[in-house]
């Protein structure tokens, strides 16, 4: 029975972890649906992934009498799932970046080149046993081939903390959104695979993801609940990336919000906004968007399509822009903004 | 072999090792991104590392027992004493936890709740004379861990703290604005099953994993309900 | 002799059509482009200037640009440039700038306390046929179906994207994007990238009445921007090179870094013509 604990009680840690997370994760009102749903199926599959292992165990210990040929199945799907999680990985974390479904299905045929290289391997291993396969006293034997799997795993996991880090130097929206929380537990496991050959990558995933929600629910604490905008807490990190010259602000459009319903002003103010501009809400009226650009006519312009939006819904808000003034920082420029909501 | 692994010996150190990973991972990404201030927040904190030191006692006293090397019953008789004090200790802060989370939202909680910690505290001084009379558990000359005659009422203490942790929970959460419903279950399975398990069955360290994943679905679950909680702009500061 | 100076704008550019030529009148319709015009005792034109306001919307210190200076006399010139001084007095303007192959304005200039320099132009004039010896360009080739020319994008989408340049601070060439309508473009010729949607990324290319082709914003954002950027840029040269005559002008205008060394990556050994630069502080 050597390895028969080990195995079974990590990987039922992990179910257990994975399940509550599954829990909260589908009770949590997160605003963007594709993101949680990729969240969700990550867990998901985590969590099949650390059952069928424990099942493969319960087979291999001879506590199930599934023989060699059920051994060899469960092996098969258990590898196509685990290939299949680092590849729904590095779709979220390109999710993540993009906020694009548009920019995914483009790729997707390049980003499925190894998943699906490796199921087509998988199915041709079931008659032919070239990756893996089980004696008849289910002695279990990898061949050398098997390292294909290994290797595109590697590409999506290692693939998209390289991508995210590449991405990070572009784009300054991406500076607080890191996958090393998930990439090192994940990392840790899978090497404690070569050295013990016991069977714990699961728990890692498990544990990678549990530290990924931790940071999403501490990145929505910089969130207003009601609208959805970035809240104070966000405009005071905002200041210490502006001093440490990472984020810049020229300019700012101020929404006083009159009476009416604040979620569906959220969603007009969004509507008209540039996707990725800094909006946020400083009081329970006001609501101001950051802008790099210093042209009032830029801001004029963003100004009236949301004044025209509020008419058409018989709701009212008065709109001023503010432009950061010749010797005035960026820091002086955030000060004043906010300095006046009081 | 001076220190011969046993198959449990061995799932504990991976259980206890992943448990004592997941929460310096959580340590580290709450420390790194909010900075509140808070009460809760430092009750959470006091939480993950007292889980932390038990992930470590539990692996001390699962390498230590019933082997032979020189010091093995000294290590295993205080890896279990420091065990059940954090164990305890964990249950008092677990529940100030809930009171300052849900109750007081982060204020400070009224002296009326003091009278609760009294079994706690008097648990933690019995576990201390034990040392001397083996009253809660003994540890033989073979190195063998036994339980005493106030094993079951030490366990009595657990399961109070339980009840009114997760009546707490239970209580204040309905009187919360905006409440989202995420299962009570998720809080406290984790770490019922992880007491009750090793309790019934013995030899099992799964009593680590069940109360990190419990601090970490309630902290997950009260934070998740907090963000859609907005008095103006923002969680309260 | 006394001289009367009116504000032209794009209404009365014709009456100076032999002053201003009909790629400028066509300018003075836009939000910074302001003309003066000198007409004499009869209202017949005499001479007109031509300028354009830089950073006017922002707290920057504003600039004018001055595109034309033409009149029948060197007198008529000081009384324009005099009234000149006064228009920028008005609208705050910190110096004064020109660009120009015109020797006879640029003499005045520099006796009007212009400093002057002759150097490269930042534009290049090519033709439709020198795009078409671009190895890149040169063959024809299928373009995926999200990139589109900019008659399919509707007004929303493109003021969502022109939103989305200004906020950025993407202006391209173009002062007053924000009150330019899509209209303004060759519907054709530019070309856009839709992804979910929306408009994010444009080649905006002018045509002006001459028949001149400019180049006036080249951006591209969020995921595969450099991929659309090239794309952009494909699509918008096979247009032309299908439906222009090989000698067709375009006019590509190198006003930062990044045009500088795609232009010369593309366009290797094509060079501005010497042009007169000066400027001339208004404090």
């Amino acid at each position: 029975m050597n390895g028969f604990y080990v195995t079974v009680y990590t990987n039922v840690v992990a179910l257990m972890l994975s399940l509550g997370l599954i829990a909260l994760a589908a009770k949590l009102k997160m605003k963007d649906v594709i993101e949680k749903r990729l969240y969700i199926f990550l867990i998901s599959s985590t969590a099949a992934s650390a059952f069928l292992i424990t099942l493969c165990a319960n087979v291999e210990y001879g506590i199930l009498a599934w023989g060699k040929y059920g051994a060899l199945i469960l092996e098969t799907i258990l590898e196509m799932i685990l290939t299949f999680i680092a590849l729904i990985w590095f779709v979220y974390v390109d999710y993540r970046i993009f906020r694009s479904p548009d920019h995914l299905k483009r790729n997707m045929k390049f980003i499925n080149i190894p998943v699906a290289l490796v199921f087509i391997l998988n199915l041709i291993n079931l008659f032919t046993g070239i990756m893996f396969y089980y004696e008849d006293d289910l002695t279990y034997h990898e061949t050398s081939l098997y390292i294909v799997c290994d290797i595109a795993r590697l590409i999506y996991f290692m693939g998209s903390l390289v991508y995210l880090e590449w991405q990070k130097r572009k784009d300054k929206r991406l500076r607080y959104l890191s996958v090393k929380s998930f990439i090192v537990p994940m990392v840790f496991f899978v090497l404690l695979i070569y050295f013990t050959s016991y069977a714990t990558s699961p728990l890692g995933l498990a544990i990678g993801l549990a530290l990924m929600y931790v940071q999403n629910i501490n990145y929505m604490c910089y969130q207003d609940g009601e609208t959805g905008f970035y809240n104070r807490l966000y405009m005071e990190n905002l200041k210490k990336d502006v001093e440490k010259g990472v984020y810049d602000a020229n300019g700012a459009l101020v929404f006083e919000l009159g009476d009416g319903d604040r979620t569906l002003m959220a969603e007009l103010i969004t509507a008209q906004l540039p996707m990725e501009s800094d909006t946020i809400r400083l009081g329970k009226d006001r609501i101001v968007t950051l802008a790099a650009v210093k042209d009032r006519s830029a801001l004029k312009m963003l100004g009236d399509d949301v004044e025209m939006s509020f008419e058409e819904k018989g709701l009212s808000v008065s709109v001023n822009s503010i432009t950061r003034k010749k010797k005035e920082s960026p820091v002086e420029f955030l000060d004043r903004i906010m300095e006046n909501d009081r | 072999m001076f220190l011969p692994l046993t198959e449990e010996n061995i799932s504990t150190l991976f259980i206890d090792g992943s448990v004592i990973m997941l929460l310096l991972g959580v340590l580290a990404e709450t420390g790194i991104m909010r900075k509140r201030g808070r009460a809760d927040d430092t009750l959470f904190f006091m939480l993950i590392i007292l889980n932390i030191l038990m992930a470590v006692f539990d692996t001390i006293t699962y390498l230590a027992d019933e082997k032979s090397f020189p010091g093995a019953r000294i290590f295993n008789m205080a890896g279990v004493t420091a065990f059940y004090i954090d164990f305890i200790l964990m249950f008092m802060v677990w529940y100030h936890y809930c009171l300052v989370r849900f109750a007081y939202r982060g204020e400070a909680v009224s002296k009326s709740h003091r009278v609760f910690f009294i079994p706690g505290l008097v648990t933690e001084a019995l576990i201390i004379i034990n040392i001397f009379t083996g009253w809660i558990f003994s540890v033989d000359e073979n190195n063998i861990y036994h339980r005493g005659i106030l094993f079951i009422p030490m366990y009595m203490v657990i399961a109070y703290f339980t009840i009114i942790c997760f009546i707490s929970i239970i209580r204040y959460r309905t009187n919360s604005v905006k409440s989202n419903l995420i299962p009570i279950w998720v809080y406290v399975l984790p770490f019922v099953m992880g007491v009750i398990i090793p309790f019934v069955f013995g030899g099992i360290g799964i009593t680590a994993p069940g109360c990190a994943m419990s601090i970490v679905f309630t902290h997950l679950g009260s934070a998740s309900e907090l963000v859609n909680y907005d008095e103006k702009g923002g969680p309260k500061a | 002799m006394s001289y009367k100076m009116i504000e032209i704008d794009g209404d009365n550019a014709e009456d100076f059509s032999d002053y201003i030529d009909i790629d400028m009148q066509e300018q003075l319709d836009r939000e910074f482009f302001r003309g003066i015009g000198a007409v004499d005792d009869s209202d017949s034109p005499v001479g007109a200037m031509v300028f354009e306001l830089l950073d006017s919307e922002s707290d920057e210190d504003t600039k004018s640009r001055i595109r034309l200076l033409k009149a029948d006399s060197e007198d008529i010139e000081n009384v324009i440039l005099t009234e000149y001084k006064s228009k920028i007095e008005e609208e705050d303007v910190t110096e004064s700038c020109f660009e120009s192959s015109d020797k006879t304005m640029s003499d005045f200039l520099e006796s009007n306390g212009f400093s002057m320099k002759v150097s490269e132009a930042m534009d290049i004039v090519l033709t439709v046929k020198d795009v078409k010896a671009v190895p890149l360009f040169a063959k024809e080739r299928n373009f995926p179906p999200y990139i589109m020319s900019l008659s399919e994008v509707s007004a929303i989408q493109f003021r969502t994207f022109v939103k989305e340049c200004l906020f950025k601070g993407h202006k391209g060439l173009l002062e007053d994007l924000a009150y330019i309508s899509k209209s303004w473009f060759d519907q054709d010729l530019s070309s856009c990238i839709v992804t979910d949607g929306k408009v994010n990324g444009a080649l905006l290319i002018k045509k002006a009445p001459s028949g001149l082709l400019f180049t006036m914003l080249f951006a591209a954002f969020g995921a595969d921007s450099q991929q659309n950027l090239a794309l952009l840029m494909g699509y918008s040269a096979r247009k032309a090179i299908e439906d222009y005559p090989e000698d067709t002008k375009v006019v590509i205008r190198r006003h930062n870094v990044m045009v500088q060394k795609l232009a010369g990556k593309l366009f290797a050994g094509s060079k501005g013509e010497d042009v007169f630069m000066g400027k001339r502080s208004e404090e």
